[in-house]
């Protein structure tokens, strides 16, 4: 006798029904083709889930009825459920619908439904009116693309091109850079591949050293010139061997080591533009 | 640091060289998709590009329907699947309003029973403007105008009125001694 009383009791307590919470459509007021958002929510047990599987599919519900979509939200405990209808029922006079309820089911396999909801259809055009070609409004206009935005896109874009060719124009003294006074090793390089005799090449590569150094630049300064400019230590020896060359050639002393000027001044040059 | 600066300004040349092409290249389309709906409007049959813009293929529509080669529409339609929602509502609604036209020339000429599945296949359009754009008005307007000459009967269902997705589900079979399909 006792077990039997157990026995009733067991699916209750199993089977406690979540609690749902809807925000339904207005119930007043749908045209034909209106949308419906019905908000449902509902308080889970914890450990339990809404099936995914069980929801109702989007689909043509009745012949008058569409269920556009259907989206859930879930956190821990609770389900946020928003169902969007579409109302299809060409009313002749306001008439009440009913949408039915959509079982679905819990993961610990309790069934439960989310509840359905009443509106009143109202008809669009009044009773009296003929149905004939005459009534039917026409065919939608042709429209054009809106090119506004991507005609600002490219001006923008041919603007930001310009402007940065600009800048690597500069940094390289192309034209009409190509006198910059902050590149004289590049003026230099280009003087000398047209300039004929080593004595003219030389001159117009010690006038860039002096330019570059800010004041006389003599065999006796380099050291000081490459701590200040340490982008030129990978040279440091050329540029002895042709301040030795260059005295060599001037006082006729010592012996003149052979020294590439045109070669020298163009890979300063590369160095000064940031190429190397 | 100066190389760093033209690696620098390498790459935003490059970016700014590519922004250039693609966007030079979406404005010509843009142009050529134009004068294609131009033409269109004004009743010149032009072919369109490969990927052209969905409101030239929205133009195109419109063309055909008015000129009721529902047929090739149809080919068009699965182009504007991802397009805007107002210009695959509105394709769908030119295509309606062509098979209204010709169900009301059924009519005139007195076979109510070639007008019927022409009305049908327009209120069917007419549902496909309104699910891709619900306040598509002048769809409504149609649709119910549409109604007033075939009403929409409820569907025979085999057995009950409930709609079928809402029968509780029989997924396990009733084969006797296999409890819930367990061995």
């Amino acid at each position: 006798m006792r077990w039997w009383s157990l026995l009733v009791l067991l699916p209750a307590v199993a089977q406690a029904q979540p609690e749902i919470r809807t925000d339904n459509p207005h119930g007043y007021g749908w045209l034909l083709g209106d949308e419906l958002v019905q908000r449902i929510e509902i308080d889970l047990p914890s450990g339990v889930t809404l099936d995914r599987a069980s929801l109702p599919r989007p689909r043509a519900v009745d012949y008058w009825l569409d269920l556009r979509s259907i989206d859930l939200q879930e956190t821990a405990g609770h389900a946020e459920l928003t169902l969007r209808w579409q109302n299809f029922y060409s009313a002749l006079a306001p008439d009440r619908r009913e949408v039915p309820p959509s079982p679905v089911r819990l993961s610990d396999g309790t069934e439960m439904s989310l509840p359905g909801f009443a509106f009143v259809a109202a008809p669009l055009r009044p009773i009296t009116d003929q149905s004939s070609p005459a009534q039917l409004l026409p065919d939608p206009p042709f429209r054009l693309i809106q090119t506004g935005r991507d005609n600002a896109a490219l001006a923008i874009s041919a603007a930001a091109f310009l402007c940065v060719l600009i800048a690597i124009g500069w940094t390289q003294a192309w034209w009409p850079f190509h006198r910059r006074p902050a590149r004289p090793f590049t003026r230099a390089a280009r003087s000398i591949a047209r300039l004929r005799g080593p004595a003219l090449q030389r001159r117009a590569l010690h006038r860039a050293l002096d330019a570059s150094f800010n004041r006389v630049l003599i065999s006796a300064d380099l050291p000081q010139f490459l701590a200040a400019r340490p982008e030129y230590q990978p040279l440091a020896d050329r540029l002895d061997g042709f301040f030795r060359a260059s005295d060599a050639a001037f006082f006729g002393t010592r012996e003149a080591p052979d020294v590439s000027v045109v070669a020298l001044s163009r890979d300063l040059a590369r160095i000064e533009r940031g190429l190397r | 640091m100066r190389r760093l600066v033209l690696a620098a300004l390498a790459l935003a040349l490059l970016v700014s060289g590519a922004s250039f092409v693609w966007s030079g290249y979406a404005v010509w389309g843009n142009l050529k998709d134009n004068a294609a709906i131009r033409a269109l409007a004004e009743g010149y049959e032009v072919a369109l590009r490969e990927d052209a813009d969905p409101h030239a293929i929205h133009a195109r529509i419109l063309f055909l329907a008015w000129r009721d080669k529902l047929a090739e529409t149809q080919e068009l339609l699965p182009r504007l699947a991802d397009g805007q929602a107002d210009l695959r509502s509105d394709a769908h609604f030119a295509i309606a309003n062509a098979r209204m036209r010709s169900g009301y020339d059924h009519i005139e000429a007195g076979s109510f029973e070639d007008a019927t599945p022409e009305i049908e296949l327009a209120k069917s359009a007419y549902r496909e403007a309104l699910r891709a754009e619900p306040g598509n008005r002048d769809a409504k307007v149609n649709l119910e105008l549409a109604m007033r000459l075939v009403r929409d009967l409820p569907r025979p269902l085999a057995e009950g009125e409930e709609d079928p997705e809402n029968q509780p589900r029989q997924l396990w079979t009733d084969l006797p001694g296999m409890p819930r399909g367990a061995p």
